[in-house]
């Protein structure tokens, strides 16, 4: 199985984000992208999850191009969670989680056998079957975020995207959600998130990927990749790259920022 | 799972019902009415005289016009309302309606020969397709489409007036009753027209909610799950304005049931679900009911039965005004 972006070029209304971008989601990982603001992370999601179509080069499912599948023939192999999904007046959590059974679903078959059995197993994972009946409007911030990764999960594909999952959510929620990840990946999925802390996308993820400008400027472990000339370089920032005491992986202490006056580019 | 809801079902089952009877009463009622006991002879064939020639001629093609166009405004109003996201829009917020009008008037007034639901239809057909490519993105972005739409009526009412203005007054007149929406002249052919319509469009517009229910979760989410966004709105968009198209073709605009047709069908049910089937249903009854006053109710006798849409359904506006007023969302 492989998911990859060959020589894209992503961009909305002309501004170009990224151009010649080839990027392969690292197989079997929890993957977590990291950049400064406006590098593309985003957009190189939504390029994998046939939500942005690149205006040149190809997204590759398997060696197929994305854009030759159908639309749920790809949603049955990636599924992906935008920064901010809408949730629907008066709709329940459990027909919430159900719509991930969507892509398996035809005009004629809107309900096969085995769904029910999917649709709990994804709210078990993620611990909101207590929620099953609730409106999903009437859900705190950290449990809707919970309700749409049972959605995610109850899609059943081999390709997690997610999209700064852990925005707006308190400390232990975002805790909660990060371990989600993991859990995910040790089921045997790729998950691919967008992650703006870089100390917990060290500690939780397996795989980081750096992106700067619409360039990947990094890929491999954390404690691989976070260097204090990365920091520099990418984040501007002056720091420390030091051990987090719990998790023995790599932790950033800032000390100052490189340029004084802003973040100076060639 | 996915369950046909009881409420949904016994609001299509009393809707139907109540159609019926109105239909009976429009049949029945009146001096030309056909008195019950003939009823069910003459519909089936069997009967002769004047019972034939009245339900033959008179009010079934009448009726059934009703029914047809009735269902087709509401079915247009529900595709568009979920499309756009919003419980005030209907394909005449897009310029249908005034397209059709200017359409109608200048026919009338160029070419005098030319039937008016022909006007209607290509003017309806004309301000769909200015709006269409004023947007530059089709029918893709709801907002832009309403914006080009106002505009297009604005434009096509400033053409209507224009007819209206030059135009002798009795003839003048005969144009203001089509130009609200009525089913005086209501025949056989439009029946046909209609129906053929509706028999195409309902089952394509039934394979549209399921898709556009994971839209409302916003575009990114449901291309996640496997939805063409873009396709799924242009799909509803072109399916509205093709129900709305031939209904505006056979009565003119008659204005308001694809409006509130949807809103009252989900109120009544309760549900965030997009019923196209009760949508239709309601506008069938909204229309034969304000047909029957108009053929037999003192005082509205006789007027075009878009001014009695247009009274009821301004009622109605304004106090779905006013309750989103009040809910904080205006």
């Amino acid at each position: 199985m492989s998911l990859s972006l060959e020589n894209v070029t992503l961009g909305y209304d002309g501004t170009v984000v990224a151009s010649g971008l080839d990027f392969v989601v690292p197989e079997g990982e929890f993957t977590a992208v990291i950049g400064p603001n406006g590098c593309g992370k985003s957009t190189l999601l939504k390029a994998l999850a046939r939500v942005l179509r690149p205006s040149a080069g190809r997204v590759l499912l398997d060696g197929d191009d994305l854009r030759s599948l159908r639309p749920p023939a790809v949603a049955r192999r990636v599924a992906s969670l935008p920064q901010h999904p809408i949730a629907p007046e008066s709709l329940r959590v459990r027909d919430l989680v159900a719509r991930g059974r969507h892509p398996y679903h035809s005009l004629w078959r809107q309900w096969l056998p085995g769904d029910a059995a999917i649709v709990d197993a994804a709210m078990v994972a993620t611990g909101i079957t207590d929620l099953a009946d609730r409106l999903l409007t009437d859900l705190s911030g950290g449990q809707r975020q919970r309700v749409w990764i049972a959605m995610v999960l109850a899609q059943q594909t081999n390709y997690v995207l997610l999209d700064e999952p852990t925005s707006f959510l308190d400390l232990a929620h975002q805790v909660e959600l990060l371990h989600l990840c993991q859990d995910m990946r040790a089921d045997g999925r790729t998950v691919l998130t967008v992650l703006h802390d870089i100390n917990q996308a060290a500690r939780y993820a397996s795989h980081l990927v750096v992106l700067d400008r619409g360039t990947v400027v990094a890929s491999g472990e954390p404690a691989e990749v976070l260097t204090t000339e990365l920091l520099a370089d990418v984040f501007g920032v002056d720091g420390v790259i030091g051990t987090d005491p719990e998790s023995r992986t790599p932790m950033v202490t800032v000390r100052a920022r490189v340029h004084p006056g802003g973040l100076v580019r060639p | 799972m996915i369950p046909v809801r009881r409420d949904a079902v016994l609001y299509c089952g009393l809707t139907v019902l109540a159609v019926l009877l109105a239909s009976t009463a429009t049949l029945s009622l009146g001096r030309l009415g056909i008195p019950l006991t003939e009823l069910p002879s003459a519909l089936f064939g069997g009967a002769g005289g004047k019972s034939a020639f009245v339900l033959e001629r008179l009010r079934g093609p009448r009726l059934a016009t009703a029914v047809l166009v009735g269902a087709l405004l509401g079915l247009s109003g529900t595709l568009f309302q979920s499309v756009t996201r919003n419980p005030l829009g209907s394909p005449d917020v897009i310029g249908l309606g005034a397209g059709a009008g200017a359409g109608v008037a200048v026919t009338s007034l160029m070419f005098p020969g030319i039937p008016a639901p022909v006007g209607a239809g290509t003017g309806a057909g004309a301000a769909t397709l200015i709006v269409f490519f004023c947007t530059g993105k089709g029918f893709r972005s709801p907002t832009r489409t309403i914006i080009a739409g106002i505009g297009v009526a604005a434009m096509a009412y400033a053409v209507t007036q224009y007819v209206v203005s030059v135009k002798l007054r009795d003839a003048a007149a005969q144009l203001a009753a089509y130009l609200v929406g009525s089913l005086n002249a209501a025949n056989r052919d439009d029946v046909l027209i209609t129906g053929i319509v509706l028999l195409v469009v309902l089952p394509c517009a039934m394979t549209l909610p399921v898709s556009m229910r994971l839209l409302e979760m916003g575009d990114d989410t449901a291309a996640g799950l496997g939805v063409d966004p873009d396709r799924t709105r242009t799909a509803a968009i072109v399916l509205s304005v093709i129900a709305a198209g031939a209904a505006v073709a056979a009565a003119g605009p008659v204005s308001f049931v694809a409006l509130t047709a949807p809103q009252i069908a989900r109120r009544v049910i309760r549900s965030s679900e997009i019923g196209v089937i009760p949508a239709a249903l309601t506008g069938a009854l909204i229309m034969v009911v304000a047909d029957l006053a108009a053929q037999q109710m003192p005082l509205v006798r006789g007027l075009p039965v878009g001014v009695l849409t247009l009274g009821v359904g301004g009622l109605y506006l304004g106090h779905l005004l006013l309750s989103e007023h009040r809910k904080g969302r205006l």
